[in-house]
């Protein structure tokens, strides 16, 4: 990718002139080819309007023949009642000038939908007029009117047909249509009647008379090609058109009898020609239809009776079923335990519970699944918990036990001084006891005068055996063996021992400050 | 004789074969009004990528280009060559371009969006469609484009380098640049009528 600002642009007009110069001579070759080969075209195009005529007339034929059953499958087929129905679509066909390609479809939906040929037509004129109003096609609206007619009303919504939602649930589709025939009342005429109206009727006339065209070339062709059916005989064309030679030939009969069927005249004189609208009458239903339409009312009424009978009966079991609600000890002792102060796991059984009571499908998959996930969370909490190790006890390596034996020893090792001491200074006579004033134990201590500043004992002086008089050894070093332990503890250990020698007088109170 | 030659490329064409001097002119003169405009959209490169995510590594682990102040730099040029003939007809004499991928998302990177990025849908989502972020963060895009500074807008497209250069030129590099190529060829046919070509060496 690279981004470019393209300066001094210009159009390189060579290129639109070669491609210019190049149609123009392609033109002219054209035009030239198609002087060369003028009678072979204008044979081809007679050709081709031939088997377009036929193909309409087939189609034609064929959707006229699926209105005709449909009739029948409902039971509506009464005398000349499939005739009035096809009359009844000719003259729309001429007064809308919408062809009765759509018209017919748009009847036989409508007739399937509501088994009745008046209301049938009644809705076609109005599927024309909402068609002509809105500018859908008639295929769309007649297929929004066959669901509204079955209860879908919001079909009808998607037209744009300028009723509002509320109004689309809330009223019957006799109150749709009473609406919907003021509000397009009169489209499809005045768009018939325009310009663009006209243009259509003139295709519609076309286009009849392009199947009646049809319908003689295949009369004509099927008698000429010794043809069984009408699809025979399109196969017959298709494999004609398929060889110039056996087309022109086929071509040549076809011009003679063409050429017979575009005398006007013929259509007064032909007993099979189009004779206008008939004695018909456009505002009351024929004997068959009227015969039709008591048969369809009927129906009509009995499902009406069975629809109300399967409305009374649900609203009573919702009534019922509102009732037990009142009374259900189950939903109440759920609600109340709802209430109180519960753990989360416990209010999504109960919301469950309730679910369940209320036959809430989509809240019982709710709760199914937050319950599911709560209770795999549990787990993994539980299996979480079981792999946590306690603490290790951080004191099991401390040598108490050594560090109390030490200082029963020292204890010991003092109760023995002390009685060693007190034995030496027993051992003094009275004078030399009271030379020793306040130092009892100490023997060879010079009681000074003035108190000492630093009252720690000399080095030279103690009990032993090298000083005057009996002396303990100058300088003892006392270890204490305490292992590996808190040194707090073991201080604390020492001071108590020591305390305790000061409180029993063997050791001097200052003793602690010279350590 | 006088020279009727048709065609913009051919034109071109004619000129740079019939007055090699005037071709040499012509595109001194279109160098030394675009030189400056890339010169200063090189300027507009950051030395350090905006996001240190975007910044370029030892080792090559994303498709997505990474940042180097250098590539794009290196990327930032002009032509005074013509272009190819557009697919309308149009035909470019001269050309300033960003030609780096990296460089190219820098200049145009919030341009579509108007500066929200890609719509996020995360990357679970399914399709192949490139219209969308499929980044775990949802804000990826919009820190991204809002990392790199806002759009300036020019005449020729909203961008930060090339197209901000020649927003801020306004317009005088482009007066010179149309001035030189039609005075090439007025001199062109002006010559055409007193002078009589040769094909140059």
């Amino acid at each position: 990718m690279a981004i470019d600002i393209n300066i001094g642009s210009k159009l390189d007009g060579k290129g639109f002139k070669q491609a210019d110069t190049a149609i123009t001579k392609l033109n002219k070759g054209t035009k030239n080819l198609a002087r060369n080969f003028g009678l072979a075209l204008g044979t081809a195009a007679i050709l081709s309007f031939g088997k377009a005529s036929v193909k309409a007339f087939a189609e034609d034929d064929k959707a006229a023949t699926a209105l005709g059953t449909t009739l029948k499958n409902l039971n509506l087929a009464y005398g000349s009642n499939i005739g009035t129905v096809n009359g009844f679509i000719s003259r729309l066909e001429l007064q809308t000038g919408v062809l009765d390609d759509e018209l017919r479809p748009a009847m036989d939906r409508l007739l399937r939908a509501t088994g009745d040929v008046t209301k049938s037509q009644e809705l076609l004129g109005l599927a024309l007029d909402i068609a002509a109003g809105t500018g859908k096609s008639l295929t769309q609206v007649s297929q929004s009117l066959q669901k509204a007619y079955l209860g879908q009303n919001q079909a009808l919504g998607r037209l744009g047909v300028g009723l509002s939602k509320a109004e689309l649930t809330s009223s019957s589709f006799e109150e749709i249509q009473q609406r919907l025939s003021v509000l397009f009342a009169g489209q499809a005429t005045a768009a018939a009647d325009t310009y663009a109206g006209s243009l259509n009727r003139l295709a519609v006339a076309g286009n009849n008379a392009k199947e009646t065209i049809g319908k003689g070339l295949v009369d004509a062709l099927t008698v000429a090609s010794n043809s069984t059916s009408t699809d025979d005989l399109i196969k017959k064309i298709d494999a004609a058109s398929a060889s110039i030679a056996n087309f022109l030939r086929e071509t040549g009969k076809f011009i003679a009898i063409t050429k017979s069927i575009f005398k006007f005249e013929l259509f007064a004189t032909d007993p099979t020609a189009f004779k206008g609208m008939g004695n018909i009458s456009t505002s009351k239903s024929s004997q068959d239809t009227q015969k039709a339409d008591a048969a369809a009312k009927k129906a009509a009424a009995a499902q009406i009776k069975a629809t109300n009978t399967l409305t009374k009966s649900t609203k009573e079991n919702l009534k019922l079923t509102k009732a037990k609600a009142i009374f259900d000890l189950q939903k109440i002792q759920i609600e109340a335990a709802l209430k109180g102060k519960i753990s989360e796991e416990e209010r999504i059984r109960l919301k469950l519970m309730q679910a369940i009571e209320d036959e809430n499908i989509s809240q019982i998959e709710k709760y199914t699944k937050m319950l599911d996930d709560a209770q795999k969370n549990t787990e993994k909490l539980v299996s979480t918990l079981a792999g946590i190790k306690p603490l290790d006890d951080v004191f099991k390596n401390w040598n108490f036990m050594g560090v109390k034996e030490q200082l029963a020893s020292l204890q010991s090792y003092f109760n023995g001084f002390a009685g060693s001491a007190a034995s030496a200074f027993n051992a003094l006579n009275q004078q030399q006891q009271a030379a020793l004033g306040g130092y009892k134990p100490f023997v060879g201590a010079s009681i000074p005068s003035v108190a000492p500043t630093n009252p720690s004992m000399p080095s030279s002086v103690g009990l032993g055996t090298s000083g005057t008089g009996n002396q303990l050894p100058a300088g003892v070093t006392i270890n204490v063996n305490t292992g590996i332990g808190d040194p707090n503890a073991i201080a604390e250990a020492i001071d108590d021992v020591l305390t305790q020698a000061i409180n029993r007088g063997t050791i001097r109170n200052n003793i602690l400050n010279a350590i | 004789m006088r020279v009727k030659v048709e065609g913009v490329k051919q034109t071109r064409k004619a000129i740079r074969q019939f007055a090699p001097d005037l071709n040499k002119e012509l595109n001194q003169e279109l160098r030394i009004a675009l030189a400056p405009i890339a010169k200063k959209a090189k300027g507009f490169v950051p030395s350090d990528s905006p996001m240190s995510g975007w910044a370029g590594r030892s080792f090559s682990e994303a498709k997505f280009p990474m940042f180097n102040a250098r590539t794009i730099r290196s990327g930032i040029g002009f032509t005074t060559k013509q272009g190819r003939t557009t697919r309308s007809g149009f035909i470019s004499n001269a050309t300033i371009y960003n030609k780096s991928v990296a460089g190219a998302i820098y200049e145009t990177a919030g341009r579509a969006n108007n500066g929200e990025g890609q719509p996020w849908v995360g990357p679970k989502a399914g399709g192949a469609s490139k219209k969308v972020s499929r980044s775990v963060n949802p804000n990826a895009g919009t820190k991204f484009i809002e990392n790199l500074g806002p759009l300036t807008s020019s005449l020729k497209g909203r961008g930060r380098l090339i197209l901000k250069a020649w927003a801020q030129d306004q317009g005088k590099a482009y007066g010179a640049a149309i001035k030189a190529i039609d005075k090439a060829e007025r001199k062109f046919y002006d010559r055409s009528k007193t002078t009589t070509f040769s094909k140059a060496a």
